[in-house]
Order: structure tokens, then sequence, then C-alpha cells
């Protein structure tokens, strides 16, 4: 048996570490994995231990022991139709299969981003004014990254589950995907990159993975990290794609590019944001 | 003459995707026999922000705006905001002015340090 833990650490860079442990540990697998001792979670905590224990229930049967908070959030297998529940502050883990033959892969994942999105918005307007400079916000979000899925990934399997906070007022989003990562993209067509991290540094300079169009925009990874962690939401992004890993935050002066020791298949990416107390003109972080 | 094109209602009976929208909507426009009539889009009820759509949806208007009278009304601030940039190519421009910084300040793309 495999014991999986997460501590009520606030430091975002703790997160990661507890993460990429609990990832490392799944990676010795074992059939029977104990998540009892995971008393506190965020979606970027929890998200790819979720896609990681779904992915290896494929194969085998698994014998989970999780708390009660685990099984109220669909965890793990999550759900594709996301139902509120007014007593949590967590949305369910929504989870889709994108090689379903029966399902249009690009429509599918905007109705998810535009449902979720929905679904987020109804949500938090239960607790607060939603104002319209937030709501773009967070449908800017959505909206964007699920985009990269569908235009660079090549991913079979698509997670999204976000938590709010209501007396600090954040607001968690983690997507993830398990297709061919930053690297993957760009070796894939044509453009060379000597790493996952060397990948993940191009992504967030802009550079796109389309060769046929190498001026086009590429990612928007570096429009998220100035919106995100710009003053007015005050928030935090972490992207890891294979083994490399990026943080950034409002409140640090150098933000953190690495290696971790483990590797992800397809690409992880986490927004925290506050509730904007200023107006957030999104238009000022938006490049071509 | 005058003939409106409601968003709200293309998304509810397909439910389709916004992209998919824009197809759409360029089909409406482009069915008009008349390319004197005047083609209103009612942006009604649409709140959306994604920039990829809002640019792509606009670019194709505009290009159209050559053969067809269009006009858009209705819209949200956010989304005019949005409208009037593009349509005045003005979205980068303070692009610079909100930059963060993105990178380590020893960073060296192909000298991997660790994370930790």
């Amino acid at each position: 048996m495999i014991k999986l833990s997460l501590t009520q650490e606030r430091d975002p860079i703790q997160r990661i570490q507890e993460l990429v442990n609990n990832l490392k540990t799944l990676e010795e697998f074992a059939s029977n994995i104990d998540l009892s001792e995971i008393h506190y979670l965020t979606p970027l905590t929890i998200l790819p231990i979720a896609a990681k224990i779904t992915k290896l229930s494929e194969n085998c049967n698994i014998s989970l022991n999780t708390p009660n908070s685990l099984s109220s959030i669909f965890f793990p297998e999550g759900t594709t139709t996301p139902i509120a529940d007014d007593n949590k502050n967590q949305m369910p883990i929504c989870h889709v299969n994108l090689i379903k033959p029966e399902m249009n892969r690009i429509n599918l994942i905007e109705r998810i981003s535009t449902e979720y999105d929905h679904f987020i918005i109804e949500y938090l307007k239960r607790n607060q004014e939603v104002s319209e400079n937030y709501r773009g916000s967070i449908s800017y979000l959505i909206s964007e990254l699920c985009d990269n899925v569908i235009q660079h990934s090549e991913a079979e399997n698509f997670w999204i589950f976000s938590q709010f906070w209501p007396t600090r007022g954040e607001l968690e989003i983690c997507l993830l995907d398990d297709g061919l990562g930053l690297k993957g993209c760009y070796d894939r067509r044509g453009i060379g990159t000597s790493s996952h991290y060397d990948a993940l540094s191009q992504a967030i300079e802009g550079k796109s993975s389309k060769l046929e169009t190498p001026n086009e925009r590429g990612y928007g990874i570096g429009t998220n990290i100035n919106l995100f962690c710009s003053s007015e939401l005050q928030g935090e992004f972490t992207l890891i794609s294979g083994n490399a890993c990026y943080h950034n935050s409002s409140n640090i002066v150098e933000p953190k590019l690495g290696t971790i020791p483990i590797n992800w298949q397809g690409t992880i990416i986490s927004a925290r944001l506050m509730r904007p107390t200023t107006r957030v003109d999104i238009l000022k972080y938006i490049s071509k | 003459m005058e003939r409106t094109i409601y968003l709200k209602n293309l998304l509810n009976s397909s439910q389709v995707a916004l992209r998919t929208t824009t197809d759409l909507i360029l089909q409406e426009i482009l069915s008009q026999s008349d390319s004197k009539k005047q083609i209103i889009i009612d942006f009604t009820d649409i709140n959306f922000i994604s920039r990829s759509f809002t640019h792509q949806f606009i670019t194709a208007i505009e290009s159209l705006k050559t053969t067809y009278q269009i006009s858009l009304k209705n819209m949200l601030p956010e989304v005019a905001s949005m409208v009037l940039a593009i349509q005045e190519q003005k979205i980068n421009q303070d692009f610079t002015k909100s930059r963060k910084n993105l990178f380590p300040n020893n960073f060296d793309s192909q000298n991997p340090v660790s994370f930790f």
C-alpha cells in the first residue's frame, strides 16, 4: 500500500512540492492507495492525482481508501456533467474523454469550457457580487486554456476542477490534459526544443507551435501570467509540462522555472486569483 | 429593410460552441441575396470575452463590411471594448506597460536548473 498526504500548506512552492512527492509515489504504483491523510486539498494538488489514478485504473483494479471529502467531488473519475452543491466550496472534478468516436473533439471541449465557466460564475454569485470584469477574467482564463488543449495538445483526456474560498475571496482553477505536452507539440511540428524546460520557456515567450505560421501568437501563456499575476487579481500561475515547472505570482519579484523529479505526460495549468477590488482591464494584458 | 441576427438564439438553438457560431453567422450573412439589406448582429445576453473567438469573429465581420451593411448592437461594455480595440487594431498598445517579469533573473533555456 502507498500513502499520499496533503497538508494545509499555504506556500505555493511547498504545495507544488507535495504534489510532486505524491505523483512520484504514484509512479511506484501499488494496487492499494491510502488517501485518508488528505485533509486539505486544492485543485492543483488533487486534480493531477485524480487523473493519474484514473489512468492507472484503466489497466488494473485499484483499491482506494478515501475520506468523504474526496467522494463529494467525484474523485478520482470526475463527471462530465458537474452539478453545483450549495453546501460545498468546491466544484466537482470534470473529466472529458476526448477520443470517444461519437464526440466532436472541438465542440466538446468548448461546450465543457462554456458550461464550466457558467457553472463557476453562478456558484460565485451565491456568495458574492460578481463584477463583469471579474467574470471576464474567469471566462478568459478558461476559454484560453481550453483553446490551448484544442489546438495543441492532441490529448485523450481533459480535466478541470476549481475551488472557492469565500472568506479569503480566492478562486483556484486547475486544468490538465494527457496530451503531447509543450515539448511534444513543438517536436511534432518540427520545431526543435532541447528539453521540456526549453519548450516551457519558449511557450512562455509566446512562440507558436505552428511551423507554417511562426509569427502567429503562441500559447498565450505570457498573457495569462501577466493577467493573473497582475496587481488587480493578485494571483498565482503554475504550469507543469513533462519534467519542467513554472510558477509566478503577484507577490514575488522573481518567478521560478526549473525541472522537477517527475515526468507529467501532458500539461498541468493552475491559476489562483483574488476577488478584484478595482476594475480589471483585461484588454491591456492581451497580446495579439 | 433590415434583418437582425441574435447571437443568443444561435447558441440556444444549436448548443454549439462560440467558434462554430462564427461560421453559422457568416453563413447567415452570406445567404442574404440582397447585399444592400442592413444586417444587425444583436449581442443581447452574450458575455463572452474569449479573445480568440472575438478576434476571429470581428475580423471576419470587418472583411464582410465591404460587401454588406453590418452593424453590431447591445454589446456589454467588456465585449464592446474588445471589439473596438480589434476594429481599431489597438489591442497590443498597452501590453508592454503591464508586463510582469516572466523569467528568473539568471534564466538560460539551455541550462535547466532544479525547480526546488
